[in-house]
């Protein structure tokens, strides 16, 4: 049995054989007729979570057809191997999009239902969400909400899998080919954690940047998680207290402040630009915008444009508009 | 004229940021300059309050002479203030940089100087003089040296600190990954093949063995066990 025959998913694949075909290698060991493996990687967690989970899995799989489950390393495997560098970035961000989007259309006409946004939620696995929300992170000047639900359940599976593999790995009975999957999976754990770590890094560099609008700005903070509040509170008295030692102590007590506003407007409290301009990319029909010279432009579904933050942020939040 | 050691502090400092790319020393820290202009702007508040004092509400109104005066002087005062924390600003940022680019190890980024010293007597002390130099002269990390020396005493706490911050920070995250991990490109491969450019000594790896780094040898090894080594500069990439 070859490693591409076992997959009973991949004759049904069609429009998007041209990732999936080499994908299916990969998706092998989670999905494909390697049951086996799967079930002794699962059995190395709590037996009873991992056979229920592991069903639900399965089922999940069936009812998607070509869709990607959402276990972590099956996703993984597709990056790990089909694409090489960088192909889960292209994957779960945006450079993918025609072939995502365009397979998650089909299903929607055929359907004859225009799903809403929830719906296609559902389908993304987490990890592709993470990779989703890294690069919308990473394209906005704005803090994003703190995604802690994704986050959470992310590290679970982080965990689980690195307890999976260590017990796999130490087990003599696990035979060269599981060896190579294990890596797969490894490799793909390794890659997750690069995304987490740039995510997380990605606020922490805007929070610490407008740390103390952040503290200021009620409105802003509930975007923030506990610790990330407690880091930009603590950030911005850090930073005073460095000015204040450094030079402001020295000079006259009305220039001491820290929230002047200068005459010509500029206030020393640093927000946001909402001006900087964003790469969208439009999943639904957004209206029309009126841009700054009094010209409107019309933002139809699956175009793709570049404008300023502020004018399509709306669209951003509601994940009408996605950030490229 | 009033900001005239402002305007130089400002320029210079962002003439060291223009070239951040081959990442230079941290300039040091323009103490005197500082303390000038600091010294500067306090005059201009005198200034302004006496001033203000002598001639009282009624003058101010009238005088035209005055309120031009009191208004360049303010904000003369005001733009000193801005130069000042512009200055500091920018340095923080600096330093930020690289706390980050040293994986977060403090003791590190403070000691650099000490252990490149240690490694060029040692490579001096070698007979293959030339080749150790080279390695010193190719270490990325030569030129951070000094860092400690370069900051102010405020600034040391600064990143003090900011070290205990963010090691709170990321303690939420340490069971499952660490957060200071080099983030330049994805992982693309599991291992990594490294050479070792600068004595480690015994290095306990995350899988428990045991690995006495001497210089020269060559491993391969799990990247995310030795990330921290290769930012360090004890190991390079081959």
């Amino acid at each position: 049995m070859s490693f591409f025959d076992d997959d009973p998913l991949s004759p049904e694949q069609g429009p998007s054989s041209r990732a999936r075909a080499s994908a299916s290698l990969s998706r092998e060991p989670s999905v494909g007729g390697s049951s086996s493996f799967l079930d002794r990687l699962r059995s190395t967690v709590s037996p009873p979570a991992g056979q229920v989970g592991g069903q639900d899995q399965q089922g999940y799989v069936q009812r998607q057809g070509s869709r990607a489950s959402n276990s972590i390393y099956d996703d993984t495997s597709v990056s790990g191997y089909a694409g090489g560098e960088g192909s889960i970035f292209g994957r779960g961000g945006a450079l993918d999009l025609d072939d995502e989007y365009g397979t998650g259309n089909g299903v929607r006409d055929d359907a004859g239902t225009d799903l809403g946004l929830d719906d296609l939620d559902e389908e993304l696995d987490d990890v592709r969400k993470l990779g989703m929300i890294w690069v919308k992170e990473r394209g906005t000047p704005e803090l994003m909400p703190w995604e802690g639900d994704l986050m959470d359940s992310v590290f679970d599976k982080l965990e689980q899998q690195a307890k999976m593999v260590n017990t796999l790995r130490s087990d003599p009975q696990t035979s060269e080919e599981e060896h190579f999957k294990l890596m797969l999976v490894q490799t793909e754990v390794e890659r997750v954690k690069y995304l987490v770590r740039s995510y997380v890094r990605t606020r922490l560099h805007k929070i610490e940047k407008h740390s103390h609008f952040i503290t200021l700005t009620p409105s802003v903070r509930s975007l923030l998680s506990g610790a990330e509040l407690s880091h930009a509170q603590r950030y911005t008295e850090l930073l005073h207290t460095h000015f204040q030692h450094s030079v402001l102590d020295s000079l006259p007590e009305w220039l001491r402040g820290m929230d002047d506003t200068y005459g010509d407007g500029l206030s020393m409290i640093s927000k946001p630009n909402r001006n900087t301009p964003v790469l969208i990319y439009c999943r639904k029909d957004c209206g029309e915008i009126t841009l700054e010279g009094g010209e409107r432009a019309a933002l139809a579904r699956g175009t793709t444009h570049l404008v300023k933050y502020r004018l399509v942020a709306r669209w951003i939040q509601l994940g009408w508009a996605e950030v490229l | 004229m009033y900001g005239d050691l402002a305007l130089q502090l400002v320029t210079a400092s962002h003439r060291s940021t223009l070239s951040t790319t081959p990442q230079l020393p941290l300039p040091k820290y323009a103490l005197p300059l500082i303390l000038a202009i600091a010294l500067e702007t306090r005059q201009l508040g005198t200034s302004i309050t006496s001033a203000a004092e002598t001639h009282g509400q009624v003058s101010l109104s009238q005088d035209r002479a005055l309120v031009c005066n009191l208004t360049v002087q303010h904000l003369a005062a005001r733009r000193n203030k801005r130069c000042l924390l512009a200055y500091l600003a920018t340095r923080v940022g600096g330093i930020k940089e690289r706390w980050w680019d040293a994986g977060g190890g403090l003791a590190y980024l403070l000691s650099s100087n000490n252990s490149n010293n240690t490694l060029q007597s040692n490579s001096t002390s070698n007979s293959n003089t030339a080749g150790g130099n080279s390695n010193a002269a190719a270490n990325p990390e030569s030129d951070s040296q000094d860092l400690r020396s370069n900051l102010s005493p405020q600034e040391l706490d600064f990143l003090r600190g900011y070290n205990t911050l963010l090691l709170d920070y990321k303690s939420d995250f340490l069971d499952v990954l660490d957060l200071t991990a080099s983030i330049d490109r994805p992982p693309g491969e599991l291992m990594v093949d490294v050479r070792v450019i600068r004595d480690a000594g015994e290095v306990v790896l995350d899988g428990g063995e045991r690995i006495d780094f001497r210089k020269g040898e060559r491993f391969r090894l799990a990247r995310s066990g030795v990330e921290r080594l290769i930012v360090q500069g004890f190991l390079e990439e081959v």
